[in-house]
């Protein structure tokens, strides 16, 4: 954690609705971008963006100040996420497979910017759809190492699990995607 | 090191998190291997891929900070806020306490029914219906129809109805409460007003005094001054019309009108909006 984050959160945590909006002005788009890159929804993540940051201003006085805030507020939210999940699939009538799913909800909301415009909006669907199509545990490895390159030991704090799980995970879901990004790859590389 | 188990430890190596023996090891087996090094590659060329779908940035919602202060304070001052944080302190095992705890319930179930005002910061002033007689406003009060509020600098007041929905009325702002009305709603004469509207209060309005805010989804606010209203939309769609024409303002848009002309037609809100909406993260 920073400096400034560390006072930051120190002053959140009294009351501060500054030092509060500054926290959710510094994470706002990685909580968006992580939710919606794990439920494919760009309804639900706004749903759980906000969700996470009302848990996280309530929690806040009993959050311990020795740890850093950012693996915190990523459990939160990956939490969230896993539990909206789980509602999902206890509803089966409303349950949303894959390739129903809202996989452009990233791209129609992405940010213009000549780097954006490289990859043409169907790609990004296809790699999104192909994510989407992951395995739970393994999805949620591979959406926290490409939210802000977060290395294992972080992903494995947040999700409570050991490190070798996480390199296990992530390279199985690696290979999983290998054929469904096959194409894509190909273009890419012409 | 055989292939197979290069192939399961190559993941790790593109993201350079095996330790130094692991990696003099696979460095080894790839300089004679051409199969593993072109798996390396198109693993490679994959993270490329992934990164950019995954790591590109989104639009969230620039009133983040804001929607989650105002609910996580709704739901402190609410029912079970209130019951889960007198039933989490110790002394309360007694049976003191326990008794305590009843009476504050019975208060609450039988408290929240009506409109009321839930907070007040500062001292702004009240005036009933038909009164030119101004008190200080209290938090709890019950708000009557016609009921009229008036902000001074640094003040608000927090309106809220049974099901939830409510309205913040901002600093140096003037509210005509409209509870009874159907729809129901308030009359905006001057200043800013937040509105957080349940599904249940469809048809809500908010009148300002060129125009006026019809809910068909559920958080706008308004703004008069200057001879003009403005509405911004952070969620569900809004009517905003006048005399003179009517358009219906989506989700991070926003649209103005002045005395003699229809809304302008919808513009999109930007961060920037946010400054002008400060007084709520002071609430």
């Amino acid at each position: 954690m920073n400096p400034n984050e560390g006072i930051l959160v120190q002053r959140a945590r009294r009351g501060d609705p500054g030092a509060f909006t500054a926290l959710v002005e510094t994470y706002r788009e990685r909580i968006t971008r992580l939710a919606i890159n794990l439920l494919g929804s760009r309804e639900d993540a706004e749903d759980v963006a906000q969700e996470t940051f009302v848990r996280v201003y309530s929690t806040l006085p009993r959050f311990d100040t020795s740890r850093p805030f950012a693996p915190w507020l990523y459990r939160i939210a990956t939490n969230l996420c896993l539990d909206h999940l789980r509602r999902r699939k206890a509803r089966p009538q409303t349950a949303q497979l894959p390739e129903e799913m809202d996989v452009t909800a990233s791209s129609s909301l992405a940010v213009p910017s000549p780097e954006n415009t490289a990859i043409r909006a169907e790609t990004h669907a296809e790699v999104m759809r192909a994510v989407q199509g992951l395995p739970e545990n393994y999805r949620v490895v591979v959406v926290l190492r490409y939210l802000d390159d977060l290395p294992y030991s972080e992903i494995a704090e947040i999700l409570g699990i050991s490190e070798a799980n996480v390199q296990m995970r992530l390279s199985r879901a690696r290979q999983r995607l290998r054929a469904a990004l096959h194409n894509i790859q190909g273009e890419r590389s012409e | 090191m055989k292939c197979e188990l290069v192939r399961d430890l190559l993941s790790a190596y593109m993201d350079n998190e095996l330790g130094a023996d692991t990696i003099r090891e696979v460095d080894a087996h790839l300089r004679t291997c051409p199969a593993c090094s072109a798996e390396l590659e198109e693993l490679r060329l994959q993270h490329r891929v992934l990164a950019k779908a995954l790591a590109t940035p989104v639009q969230s919602s620039p009133w983040l900070a804001e929607r989650a202060m105002a609910e996580a304070q709704r739901r402190q001052t609410g029912l079970f806020g209130m019951a889960r944080g007198y039933l989490g302190r110790a002394w309360l095992r007694s049976a003191l306490g326990v008794a305590a705890v009843l009476a504050i319930l019975l208060t609450v179930v039988v408290w929240p029914r009506g409109v009321r005002l839930v907070a007040v910061q500062g001292t702004p002033q009240y005036a009933q219906a038909g009164s030119s007689a101004w008190h200080n406003a209290r938090r709890g009060m019950r708000v009557t129809q016609g009921l009229r509020l008036h902000t001074r600098q640094h003040e608000m007041i927090t309106v809220r109805w049974p099901d939830g929905s409510q309205l913040v009325l901002g600093p140096e702002s003037q509210a005509t409460m409209l509870p009874d009305s159907s729809p129901a709603g308030a009359s905006l004469a001057a200043g800013r007003v937040y509105a957080q509207i349940r599904p249940q209060q469809m048809g809500f309005q908010i009148a300002g005094p060129q125009a006026t805010a019809t809910v068909v989804g559920t958080e706008f606010w308004l703004s008069a001054g200057h001879g003009e209203t403005w509405l911004f939309v952070m969620r569900g769609k809004v009517r905003f019309s006048n005399d003179h024409g009517s358009v219906l303002v989506s989700r991070w848009r926003k649209s103005f009108a002045r005395a003699n002309g229809a809304p302008s037609p919808l513009l999109p809100t930007s961060p920037l909006d946010s400054n002008s909406f400060w007084w709520l993260r002071h609430s």
